[in-house]
This record gives structure tokens, sequence and C-alpha cells, in this order.
């Protein structure tokens, strides 16, 4: 059996399906051997291996994708449901009992899952999932409050580009970073 | 918090794993020690992500207990000096081949260790003479959330931080639910694991692993058990979200290596709610980039798979190839053995090498003295004295390899009978050196180059050292290619002497 050359290309990645670990041809383990097994010999049942290998990873990764998509969703669907019942129960109260505080955590809430859910929904559309009966919110709250999102958006951004000089003011440790340059300066310079 | 349980909740059937979380440690984020002693109030997140101390200290006094450290405070230089010592006399005695309840054997676990040693060694100068806090480490889910971090006081990669780290995720989930551990030595963890019998309640719910782009500090019977393409249950997970989370916090290194203790880690909280709260919102875009991601895989993978049933290979008989080609690879004994003996033969035969060359030197001087023909400027008591020193030298040789041959085991002797006299066994000796000094080649560049990446904040000093470094990895390259080269010309020499029928 010869042994395989090592193609300069690449070489460099060291990656887990490179040859270069693989040393083919090169031992005496099957020397005077009549047969030697396939997944050394045969080329095609090498790649073959890695293939599956690669194959059996995505059926793993699938499934773990799809019960996350999932997963989401059900997550979602229980919050709303649970923010629900809380401004049910507010809603059931005489006026003077009603604490203003918590309503106005409770419409942040709101907003904040709203927020995810149109943000998640419109990803993972393309990810089949085996529920069918949305996300909690109505497609009507959906619809409203991505147009109110847009808007927002639209003001946000414009201001976004004022300001972007963070980076600079950081010398202040320079003195410690340095160091350790000097360190390993000296270690390269061997 | 809650969110994140349910998300990585996934109670999946036919999987080994429920869920996957990765380990790493950062020695760039460190704080330099307080030069006052004023008093300084402690203040404390309220939603902290760090392991208190109280905690880390704990475990540390029972891997302590367990499995106390050599007394020279485990400089990496002491520790690999003492070590190979021990790789030998494992080899040599026969019995000693895997450790219970681990699938590579013990030796290729050995290597594994230098290797990283080594690696270590180059990091463990940033000293805790400038610093107290050293570093940090983090265990994050496979959705790159961090879930705890602890604060690192010590000089290396300690392995009770990792333990404490896990310790408290196994604190946290439900008691049947198993999780698989990503970690840049995965597989030295599970060793010291089943060892000393570190997480007792927990061990049987891990599967370790070895992180993706760390795979190549491994022995190849390492990375065909404990890579996460290689292992069931990790799906596409490549265990480098602690890289990706430890580029998110670069910017903080030069505040916080000068900032105050309860400050560092209260800024370290804020960055790590704030990530938080942008991978909560693109949790959806996370699902759709891993899903068309595995989808091209999966199609690539699949045309391959069909096309070899095409010419009669089915994905049963791969899967038992498969299994098969673990098993021979990892055996221990035969491998060991032989590359031992490999490597003394070698030198017997480089020995005999040298033994030729100085039998014809003395075999020429003889010729010219019996001829009466002296070379340049020499008289017949030069060459006499010179046929003296060249005797004396083969006598030398020739007691080195007697020397040598009878060391040589059984197998050893009747190796070196075959490779003494067959040039094609003595090519595919030099052949599989090279390819072995290649590889070590390549995974110090590696390991060089990880340096360099390893989050170093970009200012001038830094790409300037950038610069230097590269040049420096980039001068060794051309060795490693004329070493690829004349591999390669041995391999064709190789080939041509098959198809010559020379080969046995």
């Amino acid at each position: 059996m010869a042994p395989l050359s090592i193609d300069l290309d690449g070489l460099y990645q060291l990656d887990v399906d490179d040859d270069i670990w693989q040393d083919i041809g090169l031992s005496n383990e099957y020397d005077g051997q009549v047969t030697i097994p396939d997944w050394l010999k045969n080329e095609k049942v090498r790649i073959g291996i890695k293939s599956l290998l690669e194959f059996q990873r995505c059926e793993e990764e699938e499934r773990r994708l799809l019960h996350e998509r999932l997963a989401i969703q059900e997550w979602m669907q229980e919050e709303w449901f649970v923010l629900g019942a809380a401004f049910g129960e507010i809603g059931n109260l005489e006026e003077e009992l009603i604490d203003h505080d918590t309503i106005y955590q409770l419409e942040e809430r709101r907003e904040y899952l709203l927020r995810l859910c149109v943000r998640w929904e419109s990803m993972v559309r393309g990810i089949p999932c085996s529920m069918a009966n949305g996300w909690g919110p109505t497609e009507e709250e959906l619809m409203n409050f991505r147009q109110l999102e847009f808007t927002v958006q639209a003001i946000e951004e414009e201001g976004l580009y004022e300001s972007d000089d963070e980076e600079e003011d950081l010398e202040g440790a320079e003195y410690f970073d340095n160091l350790e340059a000097a360190v390993l300066i000296d270690h390269y310079r061997l | 918090m809650y969110v994140l349980i349910i998300f990585l909740y996934s109670l999946l059937n036919g999987c080994s794993v429920d869920s996957i979380v990765c380990l790493d440690a950062c020695f760039t984020q460190k704080r330099r020690k307080s030069q006052g002693n004023s008093w300084v109030p402690p203040r404390q997140h309220p939603e902290t992500v760090f392991v208190s101390v109280d905690e880390s200290e704990q475990m540390e006094a029972t891997v302590e207990a367990i499995r106390p450290s050599r007394p020279s405070k485990a400089s990496g230089k002491t520790a690999s000096s003492k070590a190979p010592p021990k790789a030998t006399s494992s080899a040599q005695s026969k019995d000693v081949d895997y450790e219970t309840g681990l699938k590579v054997p013990k030796s290729v676990l050995d290597e594994c260790h230098e290797s990283f040693l080594a690696a270590d060694a180059n990091r463990v100068k940033a000293s805790t003479l400038f610093f107290s806090d050293t570093g940090l480490m983090a265990l994050l889910c496979r959705h790159d959330r961090v879930l705890w971090l602890v604060n690192m006081t010590s000089a290396g990669e300690k392995q009770h931080y990792a333990l404490c780290l896990l310790d408290k995720l196994f604190k946290h989930i439900p008691e049947t639910m198993r999780i698989g551990v990503l970690y840049d030595i995965g597989c030295q963890l599970h060793r010291s694991c089943v060892k000393h019998g570190f997480l007792p309640n927990a061990l049987d719910r891990i599967v370790f692993g070895i992180s993706v782009f760390h795979a190549y500090g491994h022995q190849w019977p390492c990375q065909l058990i404990y890579h996460p393409r290689k292992c069931k249950g990790f799906g596409l997970t490549d265990g480098e979200g602690c890289e990706r989370f430890w580029s998110s916090i670069k910017l903080l290194i030069p505040s916080l290596r000068v900032s105050g203790y309860y400050n560092r880690i209260y800024t370290l909280d804020t960055q790590v709610k704030h990530l938080d709260t942008k991978s909560m919102l693109d949790l959806g875009l996370w699902l759709r980039r891993k899903w068309n991601n595995m989808a091209n895989k999966k199609l690539e993978a699949e045309e391959v798979l069909d096309g070899l049933l095409d010419v009669g290979i089915t994905r049963e008989y791969l899967k038992s190839q498969w299994i098969e080609q673990i098993q021979e690879q990892t055996k221990p004994l035969k491998r060991q053995s032989s590359k031992l003996a490999d490597k003394e033969i070698f030198d017997v035969l480089t020995l005999m090498k040298s033994l030729e060359i100085y039998e014809e030197e003395k075999n020429g001087y003889q010729k010219a003295l019996m001829d009466g023909v002296y070379p340049d400027g020499l008289t017949s008591v030069d060459l006499a004295t010179l046929v003296e020193d060249v005797q004396k030298n083969i006598i030398r040789a020739k007691k080195a390899v007697a020397n040598k041959k009878g060391k040589l085991s059984v197998d050893g002797r009747l190796n070196l009978a075959k490779l003494v006299g067959n040039e094609f066994l003595r090519k595919r000796m030099n052949a599989l050196a090279l390819k072995q000094r290649i590889r070590d080649r390549l995974r110090n560049r590696k390991f060089e180059l990880t340096n360099l990446e390893r989050a170093y904040r970009k200012t001038v000093n830094h790409l300037k050292l950038e610069k230097n470094a590269q040049s420096q990895i980039k001068r060794k390259e051309p060795g490693i290619q004329a070493l690829v080269r004349k591999y390669n010309k041995l391999c064709e020499e190789l080939k041509s002497m098959i198809k010559a029928c020379k080969a046995p």
C-alpha cells in the first residue's frame, strides 16, 4: 500500500479530517498480511466514513435545532399567557387597589415580549415546527408592534452615527500592556 | 435566567446528551496588584454570574485533599521535566494500557498532556508577580451565553476552576440531565475525574469532548474519541463559544487591569448582562444561521453517501468500518511499543551508516598507503595516524551498535534484520519519522498563532508585536514546507518501488 503524499494547500489548517493525521502505508503493522481493512486501504471508504460522521452530526444538530425552535415558541406562548393572566387579575381589581407601578412594569414586559416575538418569528420561519398555533400575541398585536418598532428604529438609526469614539480613550493601562508585550517579544525573539 | 434553562433543557430522544456547554480559560482578563492598602467596600452585582470565592476555594481544597499538587508549585517546566520518565516507564510495563473507564490509552493521554503543558508554559509567564487576578474561566452554553464565570488567581490553568464551574452547573439542573462538556483539554479533565473521583454525583452524566479549534493539539487516538465531530451527541456544536465571549469583552482589558477587585467583577457582570440582552434578541437569528449551515452540510454529506451507495458501499458498512477503525487505532500496546522500537532501530541504522562511512574512509587511506600514491601533501606517517584514528572511531561505533542491538527486543532485532537488507523499509521508516515531525511542527505553529489570536488588544504596540511574531512564524514555514517536500519525495520513491514490486 502506497503512503499518502501531503498536499501543501490547507496544510496549516490541521483539520481533523486531514490526511496528515494518518500514517497510511508507513508502518509495518500490515506487512505480510493479505487483508488490509477497508477503512485503511480503500479511499472511498475513508471518504465515506468522514461523510457518514458528518451526516450523523447534522442529524443530531437538526433534532436539536428543531427542539430549540419549538422551545422558544412554547416559552413565548407561556410568557404571553402569564402576562395576560396578570393583566386580567388587575382588571378585576377595584380602582383604588390598582398599583400603577406594577402596570408600568407589565407594560414594559409586554413590549419586551412583543419585540422578541417579532424578531424571532421572522427569523425562524424557515425552520419547520410541529406547533402551528401561534406564538401568543395575536396577529394584530404583532402587526401594530411591528409598525411601531419600525418607526422607532428609523429614528434611532439617525442618531446612531454621531458618537463612535469610545475606543479612543482606553489608553490608561498602556504601561501594563507594554510590560506584557515585552515578555511576549522576548519569547519570540529566541 | 429561566428562559435559558428552558432553552437549554432540550430533552432529546436518541441523543446522548441533553445539553452542551463549553469551558475555557482566558489569561488576558487580569488585574494588577493594587498599590494602596486602603479598604474597599465590597459590592456585588445582584445577578452576578461569578462563582463565589468561597465555592472556588472549597473546590480547591477538595481537589488538594484528593490529589495534592506537587511541592514545586506546578510550574510548567518542572512538571514537564517530570513527566517524560513517567511516560516511558508506562510504556515499558506492559499491563498499563488503559485506565479504567477511559477509551483512550494512557500513553496517548500522556502525550496530549505534554503538548498542552508546553503550550501552557508559555502563558504561565504572565506571572502572579504583577497580577493578583490572573484571568477568568467561563462556562457557556452552546448558544454562547455565559452561564458562570470564575475569577482565577493562579498562574496556570488549574483544574479546580473547571471543576467548580461544572459543579455549579450540576447543582442547578435536574438530576437526570446529561451534559456534553467541550474543553481544550477535555480528555485530561475526564481522566482526572475518573482517576480521582471528582464530581461524583455528575460524572456518569457528562460526556467530555475537546473543542474543535483546539483538537489539533491532541494525539490522533484522542481525537477519535473526544472530537465533537467524531463523537456521538455533539451535533455541530464547536465549543468555541468561550473564544467568542473573550473577544467580545476584550475592550475591557485595559480598564479592568487597573481597577479594583469588586469593580472589575461588577463591570464584567454588567457586560455579561448586556451581552445576554443582545443575544436574547438574536436567538432567532442564531437558530436560522445554524439551521442553514446544518442544511447545507447535511446535503453535501448526503450527496457523497449516495454516490458511494451507487458503487455498493452502504452506510451500514461504513458504520462497521468506523467502529473497526476506532478499535484498531486506539490499541495501546502495539502503537506505543512499535513507536519506541522504531526509534531504537532508527538509532542503530544511523550508527551503522556512519560505520560504513568510516570503513570506506579507512579503506581509502589503506589503499593509498599500499599504492604509495599519497594524496596532496600527506606523508605515509600522516596516513598511518589517520588510519589509526578512523580505526578507533570504527571500534567505538561498533561497540555502540552492539550495545544498542543488545537492548532491542526480539521483535526489534527481527525488524532490524529486515530493515538492513531492505531499502524500501528503510525509506518507509524515514517517511514516518518525517511525517511525525511535520505534525509536531504544525502543531507548535498553531499553538504560537493562537497565542497571538487570543484576545490581545489592538494597540499600536500590539500590532507591532503581532507583526514581529507573525514574521517569526512565517520564517519557520519554509522549514515545514521543506520537510513536506522531502516527505513527498520519499512517498514518490516508495510508490515507484511498490510499482516495481520491490516492496515486501
